[in-house]
């Protein structure tokens, strides 16, 4: 076991056993940087030579490409960096719009505007202060200043070099290092105040466009000038912010900085390194956050006057729910995609449970912390895999009534990685009447009639017939088998497979080859933040053969994409996008 | 001295920063407007034009809103009677349509997008830079705040104001937050007698400074494909130091800038009545705002195009009614819609009479203001991009006159965008793109 | 559970044939061919046959929880001739009068919030007197004398007929006319205006301190185990405490097919013997135990208990729950929440309370300790699990009017998954 094994592992049972000694690993962090760094000496903030902006890698970088940290990967490098003592206020900046069905590839477009810049500076403010507070500032700084009333630029210097390596992914360069410095000098100066120099500094890293945006630096490909690669530093953010949804761990920027990431060996190293790592369920929970729409929980609306059992807290714990049955499923089991869509485990907390209509024994909790419990539904039980969860069902469904259209359109689009055209135009949506119409009684027959009609009929046939299978559950996901009195009548058909009911739909959910295609596309484009070119195209058409004997399983699918050389170069031309989804 | 130090832009308050902190008494007073009350008595300067934009989903009810007649003489069909206590100050477009020049019509997207940009893109995911902030380069830079946008179905993402082509400003859903950001602790009361500069926001300010002068450095490596991007991050730079560089200067007293009462609660929904509740909040701290010359422009919307307006214990959300509600053969419309249509109006009128409830001398706040109302649909059970109402509030400072109804059949409705930038000094001939370029203003209402 | 492996691994058949009746009695799901997972149902078996003792063949156990309990009021006109003893202001005026203002005066003192025209506040809390110290009434009632308030003398009260006599001091029942119903609680509080209501209006004082209660004080839970619980016959009625408070809906409500699990303290397990005619549930009369955690509720115990609650269509019970209760009991109750928030006078409750006590007569006085008296109670359908997480009651779902859940029980285990990363709930959006 390497170093950096070994300090993961000391950050992981850390977290673990929740010590409030967080600041204190931190600093073991810090501290045991220049181990892997230079292998000199523990007194990190005394070494001038550590991080040294080294060319390792080859010539400087050519070209910038510019991409907006996530919410979630900003809270986590503050995290990761300072501990999770550090509170980071809620991050309220735009999450940006869908393109290629991943929030991902619009995040590449992403820019911040002036209300996000007046957040992220008050973000900053606010981390900054507490970094360099009294209780914290011995374990996290390091170093004491000579006087708390003055700036201190040899100190001031060692813990910003030290904490610009984390922040901005790479070593942070002389030259900007004595800007930083003096920003420091200046506030201490003008406020008489060693930590106001401090915060004044870090605050300006916090809100410089290498720390906001992750910077990809580009090289030409040795021996093929005329194409381009991610430089080593950003390669290590590639597969970091990959499988990790974080910036990159000391020893990942180790081997950054060595070259050694550029080769297959060290890159293999590291991947097998990573895909250990009990971070990678976060990277697996942002990519299906990603996938499956979640973001929409913020803004979902089920009627509370006709679903009272879809408490705030199912809201909750809706998307939860169903990733901690992906990563029970393909992390801690090992299972591949398709069980996904087959599974009876999943993990209920007691208002899911209601809602569900099971019984679910609770601990000995009196309305404090509420458990998760892994549960598992009988055999022939209609609840199968994660599109019987509410999750799914409420996200495509309308606040009052459930929608085959908009499940069957998000189990194209969001599983099959499929387009749906939208409505045209002009369209008389009157046959379709209302909900109460006594003719109509249920979302079959109302979508049948309206469906009737020339021009609608060839899209709703595209996805209705895969929605109807679902209408057992409402809009609340609760199990149903009438609507307005009428039986369901839960048949449909994919590709001219007919089923009828959950079960047979979940089978042929699990077995259609385009469901693990679309898994490797899109995980691939996840992972580039960009469409893949043609030739990447081909090469995922052959991994998905290769690995479609025994399933596509998580880490092998991580482990194929990274090391493929083709995931860190740069396109020349950039790739066209299309249409956000709305 | 670090070549940081050499480089600081703000060497002129260094000595405020090192020494004694300024505080001069100054008594606010009424004089200090002229007799008409539209400008300070000290400069002669005007009270600075406002411009504001609201937005509502779903449009109206064909056939049921337009006037019979043209002109300021035209009565207020039943459908939007409602706006009666505001007609003089109002003007009313019908027969404005979007053109969509042969792309795919992006339902309730594209026809907003051309009004507040002047352009249909051929994706969702194209979209540029905004009225509001063509109009707010303009008018409102010296503000402490570029521009505040809210959205009052708790959906971030309902806005339709941009600074470039790189993403659309998120809106505040929150009146709790909002409050915070307009009359928190960073708050500076223009009346009040004693200003000290905060040597605190002074420092945040050069840190700024100095993020804001790596520009050019990164500029020149970047790709050019990301170069506009980060052009737009270093702009949001310069914005926050110009904010703080408001609040290191003396404001101008203003008679009619008060702090609204704190809000106390919030019920941010989707409900009818949560929606005007949250509404009627950001109403009233947007006026203040205004007031209070915290910022010139601002952007309200309903909430999303797609509108999720509900009414309690009805299944179905306003968008959704729109494509399935039956059209009543006896009344001729879809009632439910109609309904959630007047309720919306009713909002609209609650939003201009806050403004004009503000006296500035012997006008109102409105009165130097030009609200430019919008929606996404002609008629929205149908998409359609045909005969889109457009209303004005407020004459933006006696600039353009109000009262009207105009009936343009068939012209594009960038022609509202058009005239609103004539109005408020924005010397250009045309706006928008393809057929729907606007070259002709309503010259009518120019005065 | 030992026990219960020991039915799985030698006497399967004799397992699964209850089990089966068990599900078919469980409405909702019809599922063809469902297996019911063998390991749940055994561990059912012994808590069932606990929970029935010798009463026989059971098919059925449907648990709830107490949603609602208030005391049992029917405000009518005639019940307080002399006007009734009002609220606050009114006793404060009682007071003020017998202190020798005016009218004109103790109104405008009043008005004034307890000042009067001198500025000198006005004490009514401790009005009372003990060894020549002012005393707080609320905690020596008897250190005030007797101010008589008006007592309920109406026919109709809310009740049951607990010493199987019909007396002057009896009522009828409003609802069944039942004859010779004993509720003197009813007598005493019936004429202060806080509790002048009738179904579903509930006491003021009592409707803040239940809401109160429900998210903070362990649910009261009650299950009823017999046949065919849609046919008349003989059932098995127990009352036990949760571990866990109760859950609510969106709305506010009990959380229908919500889960909880039974505290295995035998205090507060009440089992009686009853039976249901046309859809109600009476038991005969015995004793019972109900361990609160709440400023009202701190405990509700009964001699004599009775019951007639009715199982709803919707799925829930509602009906009438009463007994012999000691006076002191209540009295705590109002005392706890002062005459302010209690809104009654405290004196004269516990005065009268002392004087229409029914019941219990301490052996050395002679004084009656107990009071007849009986509460409304609602109670919602959820599931009841055993300690051991073993399910003993299932959450009836009606007659599929409501959205009461359907049962089916899967495997629960403990959450095996690591999860240094994942908060227990995610973060507020």
């Amino acid at each position: 076991m390497n170093t950096g094994t070994a300090i993961g592992n000391v950050i992981s049972q850390t977290r673990m056993s929740q010590m409030k000694t967080s600041a204190r690993f931190l600093q073991m962090r810090l501290l045991q940087l220049p181990v892997l760094l230079a292998g000199v000496s523990l007194c990190a903030w005394a070494s001038p030579s550590l991080a040294e902006p080294v060319q390792a890698a080859g010539d400087p970088a050519t070209s910038l490409s510019f991409v907006r940290l996530t919410p979630e990967q900003y809270r986590r490098s503050i995290e990761d960096v300072f501990g999770s003592n550090i509170r980071v206020k809620e991050n309220k900046v735009s999450p940006g719009f869908r393109d290629e069905g991943l929030l991902a590839l619009g995040t590449r477009k992403l820019t911040i505007g002036s209300a996000e810049m007046e957040q992220y500076e008050e973000l900053a403010q606010d981390i900054a202060t507490q970094v360099v507070d009294p209780n914290r500032r011995a374990m996290l700084v390091g170093c004491k200043p000579k006087s708390e009333q003055e700036a201190d630029n040899a100190c001031a210097g060692a813990f910003l070099k030290k904490v610009g390596l984390y922040l901005f992914r790479r070593p942070v360069a002389d030259d900007e290092l004595q800007l930083y410095v003096a920003t420091q000098n200046d506030a201490a100066q003008k406020l008489h105040s060693f930590n106001a120099g401090m915060i004044a500094a870090l605050s300006q890293m916090l809100v410089a466009p290498e720390f906001l945006f992750r910077v990809e630096y580009s090289e030409p490909v040795p021996g093929h000038p005329d194409e381009q690669r991610l430089d080593a530093y950003s390669r290590a953010s590639r597969l970091s912010f990959f499988l990790w949804d974080s910036a990159p761990d000391g020893e990942l920027l180790a081997a950054a900085q060595s070259g050694k990431l550029l080769t297959q060996e060290g890159l293999n190293q590291q991947v097998q390194r990573m895909l250990l790592s009990p971070r990678t369920e976060r990277g697996l929970r942002a990519f299906f956050t990603d996938m499956l729409g979640f973001d929409g929980f913020a803004t979902l609306t089920v009627d509370s006057t006709l679903y009272p059992k879809f408490t705030k807290n199912v809201l909750e714990d809706a998307d939860e729910q169903t990733l901690r049955t992906i990563v029970d499923q393909l992390l801690v089991k090992n299972k591949s995609y398709g069980e996904l869509f087959v599974t009876r485990e999943t993990f209920l907390t007691p208002s899911l449970a209601a809602l569900y209509g099971v019984p679910l024994p609770r601990s000995q909790e009196l309305g404090g912390a509420v458990p998760w419990v892994a549960y598992k539904f009988p055999d022939n039980d209609p609840r199968i895999g994660i599109l019987s969860q509410v999750s799914f069902l409420s996200l495509n469904s309308h606040p009052g009534t459930s929608s085959p259209t908009l499940r069957g359109k998000a189990l194209r689009e969001k599983l099959l990685c499929q387009k749906v055209p939208p409505p045209p135009g002009n369209v008389d949506f009157s046959l379709v009447q209302d909900v109460n119409n006594p003719k109509f009684k249920t979302a079959r027959q109302r979508l049948t009639a309206h469906a009737s009609e020339a021009m609608c009929a060839g899209c709703h046939k595209i996805t209705d017939p895969m929605g109807f299978a679902l209408e057992n559950f409402d809009t609340s996901g609760a199990f149903r088998t009438a609507e307005h009195g009428e039986p369901i009548d839960a048949s449909g058909s994919l590709n001219g497979k007919a089923f009828n009911g959950m079960q047979e739909l979940a089978q042929v959910v699990k077995d259609a080859p385009g469901t693990t295609a679309c898994l490797i596309n899109r995980a691939y484009s996840y992972g580039t933040q960009r469409k893949p070119t043609k030739d990447e195209r081909t090469w995922l058409t052959s991994l998905q053969t290769e690995l479609g004997n025994d399933g596509v399983k998580w880490r092998e699918l991580m482990r194929r994409i990274t090391l493929n050389a083709d995931f860190y170069t740069v396109p020349t031309a950039p790739p066209l996008t299309a249409r956000a989804e709305q | 001295m670090s070549a940081h130090e050499k480089l600081s832009r703000r060497q002129v308050l260094r000595g405020v920063l090192g020494g004694a902190a300024v505080s001069v008494a100054l008594p606010m007073l009424e004089c200090f407007l002229d007799p008409n009350g539209t400008a300070y008595a000290a400069t002669g300067a005007s009270l600075p034009p406002i411009f504001g934009t609201w937005f509502w989903g779903l449009g109206l009810i064909p056939d049921h809103w337009e006037p019979k007649t043209t002109g300021d003489k035209y009565e207020l069909p039943e459908h939007i009677a409602v706006l009666a206590p505001i007609k003089a100050k109002l003007n009313l477009y019908s027969g404005m349509q979007v053109f969509l020049d042969g792309k795919v019509n992006q339902n309730h997207f594209s026809g907003a997008q051309c009004q507040m940009t002047g352009m249909v893109s051929r994706t969702g995911s194209e979209y540029t830079t905004s009225l509001d902030s063509i109009l707010g380069n303009h008018i409102g830079k010296r503000t402490r705040f570029r521009s505040i946008e809210v959205s009052c179905d708790g959906d971030r993402k309902s806005t339709w104001s941009a600074r470039g082509a790189n993403g659309m400003n998120p809106s505040e859903v929150s009146p709790l937050a909002l409050y915070a950001r307009l009359f928190g602790a960073d708050f500076k009361d223009p009346n009040s007698a004693d200003f000290t500069p905060d040597p605190a926001i002074m420092v945040r300010r050069s840190v700024l400074t100095g993020v804001a002068e790596q520009r050019k450095a990164l500029m020149m490596k970047v790709s050019a494909t990301d170069r506009t991007r980060l052009d737009e991050y270093f702009s949001s730079v310069r914005d926050l130091e110009q904010q703080l560089s408001v609040e290191l200067e003396r404001p101008s007293p203003v008679p009619s800038c008060s702090v609204p009462p704190k809000i106390e609660s919030e019920d941010i929904g989707t409900l009818v009545d949560q929606t005007r509740n949250t509404h009627r909040q950001f109403a009233q701290l947007i006026a203040h705002a205004l007031a209070c010359g915290q910022t010139q422009v601002f952007n309200m919307a309903m909430g999303s195009s797609f509108s999720p307006l509900r009414k309690p214990g009805e299944a179905t959300a306003y968008h959704q009614l729109t494509h399935e509600e039956r059209i009543d053969p006896q009344l001729g419309y879809q009632p439910k819609c109609r309904w959630l249509a007047e309720q919306q109006m009713a909002f609209f009128l609650e939003m201009v009479q806050t403004l004009d409830s503000i006296r500035e001398g012997d006008a109102t706040l409105l009165d130097r203001s030009v609200v430019f109302a919008y929606t996404d649909h002609g008629e929205a059970r149908l998409h359609s991009m045909k005969r889109y109402p457009v209303f004005t509030a407020g004459s933006g400072g006696g600039r353009m006159k109000t009262g009207f109804h105009l009936a343009a059949e068939g012209d594009a409705a960038t022609r509202v965008g058009l005239t609103i930038q004539q109005a408020l000094g924005i010397s250009t001939g045309s706006w928008g793109t393809e057929t729907n370029r606007a070259t002709k203003p309503f010259s009518e209402l120019l005065v | 559970m030992s026990k219960a492996v020991s039915i799985m691994s030698t006497d399967m058949s004799n397992g699964m044939s209850i089990g089966k009746a068990l599900l078919r009695k469980v409405p909702g799901l019809r599922t063809p061919g469902m297996k019911f997972p063998c390991k749940t149902l055994c561990c059912c078996l012994p808590a069932l046959a606990m929970l029935l003792g010798a009463s026989g063949a059971v098919a059925e156990t449907r648990g709830y929880a107490i949603s609602l309990i208030y005391t049992a009021s029917y405000s009518d006109a005639e019940n307080c001739p002399k006007g009734g003893n009002g609220g606050t202001s009114e006793m404060k005026q009682r007071i003020l009068l017998s202190r020798g203002y005016t009218k004109e005066q103790a109104f405008k003192i009043i008005a004034a919030n307890d000042v009067d025209d001198k500025g000198q506040k006005i004490e009514f809390k401790m009005r009372g007197v003990m060894d020549g110290h002012p005393a707080d009434v609320a905690d020596f009632p008897m250190s005030y004398p007797d101010p008589h308030i008006e007592t309920v003398q109406g026919r109709l009260a809310y009740g049951f007929n607990l010493d199987g006599q019909a007396g002057p001091n009896s009522f009828e029942d409003p609802q069944t006319h039942e004859k010779g119903v004993d509720n003197q609680m009813w007598r005493v509080l019936g004429c202060f205006a806080n509790y002048q209501v009738r179904p579903p209006v509930i006491p003021y004082n009592e409707s803040i301190v239940w809401d109160t209660a429900m998210d903070s004080m362990p649910a009261w839970l009650v299950s009823i185990a017999g046949g065919d619980l849609n046919k008349d016959g003989e059932v098995t009625v127990t009352f036990d405490r949760a571990l866990n408070v109760l859950m609510r809906d969106a709305h506010g409500a009990v959380l229908p097919g919500s889960s909880y699990t039974i505290d295995r303290d035998p205090r507060s397990h009440s089992v009686f013997k009853g039976h249901i005619k046309d859809q109600v549930v009476s038991i005969e009369p015995g004793n019972f135990f109900m361990q609160g955690e709440s400023q009202f509720y701190a405990v509700l115990r009964f001699t004599h208990t009775q019951l007639r609650l009715k199982l709803n269509p919707s799925g829930t019970l509602s009906g009438l729950i009463g007994g012999y209760q000691p006076w002191l009991d209540y009295y705590h109750y109002l005392s706890i929440r002062g005459e302010g928030d209690g809104l009654v006078d405290l004196p004269g409750t516990y005065y009268a309370m002392k004087r229409l006590a029914d019941a219990d007569p301490d052996p050395a006085t002679g004084e009656n300790r107990a009071i007849s008296s009986a509460y409304y109670i609602e109670a919602a359908p959820v599931f009841l699990t055993s300690v051991a997480g073993q399910v003993v009651s299932t959450a009836y779902a009606g007659d599929g009017s409501s959205q009461a859940p359907v049962v089916k029980e899967g495997v629960a285990k403990e959450d095996t998954v690591a999860r240094q990363d994942a908060p227990a709930r995610p973060a507020p959006r």
